[in-house]
């Protein structure tokens, strides 16, 4: 083995090749890992964000399309309930509790989300984590508004700022209620799940800024003042979505068919985590063509490294000749040539496990802000080791080529190479 | 049998496994210990062959061949490798050195191999790497600041002294030297055989000097034709 020390100065002697190859395989191992790393966060995103709920109920479209837009805010609902169906829901046997979303309004590029105070008691992340206040308290008053941790963040809000609440979600909006202005009551604590970047009002403000609208702008005969709506029944005729807890699990397919076969109203109820499966069914075709990709771009870096140690072989003959002639066994100039693939491919690891983390470092904040993927730096996890030594034992496997050119050319050769 | 002689041959053949023509065919040589032998070795005449058989690095097919007192026949191929590493020390014609290793590792590199030279290179009471820096100065290397340097920087006569130095370190019983002096002018031929040839004597070593130029044997005590002793001819 008192070859194996040669093998760093060897490799350091040829400092741009080795570089290159290393810089080549930490590309791909990035792209391995990175790929991953999205994919498991991505997933563990979403399935943190919603517990405790039981059932979601929308207007009937796609069931991804429903749990895409009711937790995730992402794309939007074709239809809404109306109050009745609402109402009938809430008091079905087998209801515990109904929590009512009217989506629709955004300020200033966050989405507003018209909710109950009850969706503060009620909503659970990661599993059992209850919503916490940092600042504040929930809706005591019509004009109420409550801020997730980003948005608060981001748009530098305090309890008692004024917002105004736009119409509709473009990021460009023409359309402002601006004659009711809301005032931040309190802002909640970091969860990493879409909640973060939303501002939740109560559903009687949502009626509020739409009373003196009709088909999406302001009617100018019929304005309401600020105040004097409060005087108005502000119960809405309609809300978006509904997150619905049962008093036990096991009626979830029951109370589901139910609302499935609503007479009056064409309902869609799922079950979160059955829709959230459907959800990685779906993209999972993609998930797979991105780390097959990934597994090539692998293979072309090792390949790549093979090509640069074998095209170096020849130059060192005379090398494994002088290393003969003291003594190294050609099982020596075998393990000297091993040691270099697995040096570098281990060094080409390290440094794909560097730019992970580093772009992690840097993009996570922007991946947040624009799909609310929370991406974290930190360890690997055993996937990813699992992973890594894959890629290892393929470089062990590739190493043997080059090291059996020089085994043989160490026992053809002997001592009398001509140069 | 214990004798006095490092290398004893005996209707020794070899030849490639690939082709069947015999490129060896020696009946009988012997290099008593200590004895400095000019081995006169033109293209052609299996010189390089030989070399690989007293370097334990190939086998003959029939014959025999012992080196101090071991038939080397009869070893397995890692006990050879571990042998030359404990017993030999070699010098190219050219190119001897690692270009990745300093001058100072380049001459330690035998000693890596073998925990044998590695006890006699220190038994002076030196370090390895004092012993190292005494023969280089010994070969007339003693610049500080050469052993700093790249051996590619070096020149063809500096790097041929660096590789005797190698060659000596841990004093091996046997010292195989293969047209040592055929990249060097004149001059430096002279000196460098005088240099190789005292530490050899220092160390009690014997020295198989292999040349085809004839006006370097004079200082040998003894000058041998290879292609007088090796039956095979034209090759």
């Amino acid at each position: 083995m008192k070859v194996i020390a040669l093998v760093f100065s060897s490799l350091l002697n040829r400092k741009f090749t080795t570089g290159l190859t290393v810089f080549t395989i930490g590309l791909s191992v990035f792209l391995l890992l990175g790929v991953e790393r999205v994919r498991t966060e991505t997933r563990h995103g979403f399935t943190n964000a919603i517990s405790a709920t039981d059932l979601i109920v929308g207007a009937r479209s796609g069931s991804v399309q429903l749990l895409l837009y009711s937790i995730f805010h992402i794309g939007n609902a074709t239809n809404n309930i109306s109050y009745d169906s609402y109402q009938y829901i809430t008091n079905m046997r087998g209801v515990d509790w109904v929590i009512p979303l009217s989506l629709g309004d955004s300020h200033r590029g966050f989405r507003v989300v018209g909710t109950t105070d009850e969706f503060f008691d009620r909503y659970k992340y990661s599993r059992e984590r209850p919503l916490e206040f940092i600042h504040g308290a929930p809706f005591t008053d019509i004009y109420h508004a409550v801020l997730g941790a980003e948005a608060a963040a981001q748009l530098g809000y305090q309890v008692g700022d004024p917002l105004v609440v736009a119409h509709g979600t473009g990021s460009v909006n023409v359309l402002k209620h601006e004659d009711k202005p809301f005032s931040v009551s309190g802002i909640l604590g970091r969860t990493g799940t879409p909640l973060d970047r939303a501002v939740f009002i109560p559903l009687e403000g949502i009626t509020a800024i739409h009373i003196d609208w009709s088909q999406g702008v302001p009617v100018p005969s019929q304005v309401v003042d600020a105040e004097s709506v409060r005087e108005l029944e502000l119960m809405p005729e309609s809300v978006t979505t509904l997150l619905v807890g049962l008093t036990s699990k096991v009626h979830a397919f029951k109370v589901q068919r139910l609302v499935n076969e609503f007479p009056s109203e064409p309902l869609l109820a799922i079950i979160p985590g059955i829709a959230l499966q459907e959800l990685w069914r779906v993209m999972s075709v993609a998930e797979k063509a991105l780390i097959g990709i990934s597994v090539m771009v692998i293979l072309v870096g090792l390949a790549g490294m093979m090509t640069a140690i074998l095209t170096s072989l020849n130059e060192r003959r005379r090398e494994i000749a002088i290393l003969r002639s003291v003594g190294a066994r050609p099982v020596d100039i075998f393990s000297l040539l091993m040691a270099e693939s697995i040096v570098l491919v281990v060094a080409g690891i390290a440094w794909g496990v560097c730019i992970l983390h580093l772009l992690i470092v840097l993009f996570a904040p922007m991946l947040q802000q624009s799909w609310g993927i929370v991406i974290k730096a930190g360890m690997l996890s055993s996937k990813e080791w699992y992973m890594i030594l894959n890629i290892i034992g393929l470089a062990i496997v590739i190493g043997i080529v080059p090291g059996y050119r020089a085994y043989r050319y160490s026992l053809n050769d002997g001592l009398s190479v001509r140069t | 049998m214990k004798t006095a002689n490092v290398i004893e041959i005996s209707a020794l053949k070899y030849s490639w496994a690939s082709t069947d023509t015999p490129v060896l065919d020696i009946s009988e040589l012997s290099v008593p210990k200590g004895q400095r032998l000019f081995l006169k070795g033109p293209s052609g005449s299996g010189k390089s062959t030989l070399l690989n058989v007293l370097g334990a690095v190939i086998v003959p097919d029939e014959g025999q061949i012992r080196v101090l007192d071991q038939d080397l026949e009869n070893m397995s191929q890692s006990r050879r490798d571990r042998f030359r590493a404990d017993h030999i020390g070699f010098i190219f014609q050219q190119f001897n050195l690692i270009p990745y290793l300093s001058v100072i590792q380049n001459v330690c590199l035998g000693v890596r191999f073998s925990h044998r030279r590695s006890l006699q290179a220190s038994a002076s009471g030196l370090t390895i790497a004092m012993e190292a820096q005494r023969l280089l100065s010994a070969l007339g290397l003693n610049d500080e600041s050469l052993l700093r340097r790249r051996v590619t920087d070096l020149s063809v006569g500096q790097q041929q002294r660096v590789a005797a130095a190698r060659a000596l370190l841990g004093r091996p019983e046997l010292v195989i030297a293969d047209e040592p002096t055929s990249s060097l002018d004149m001059d430096n031929r002279k000196a460098f055989v005088e240099l190789l040839e005292n530490e050899c004597t220092q160390s009690n070593a014997t020295l198989v000097f292999v040349s085809h130029d004839p006006t370097l044997s004079d200082a040998f005590d003894r000058v041998l034709d290879l292609a007088l002793i090796n039956k095979v001819k034209n090759q």
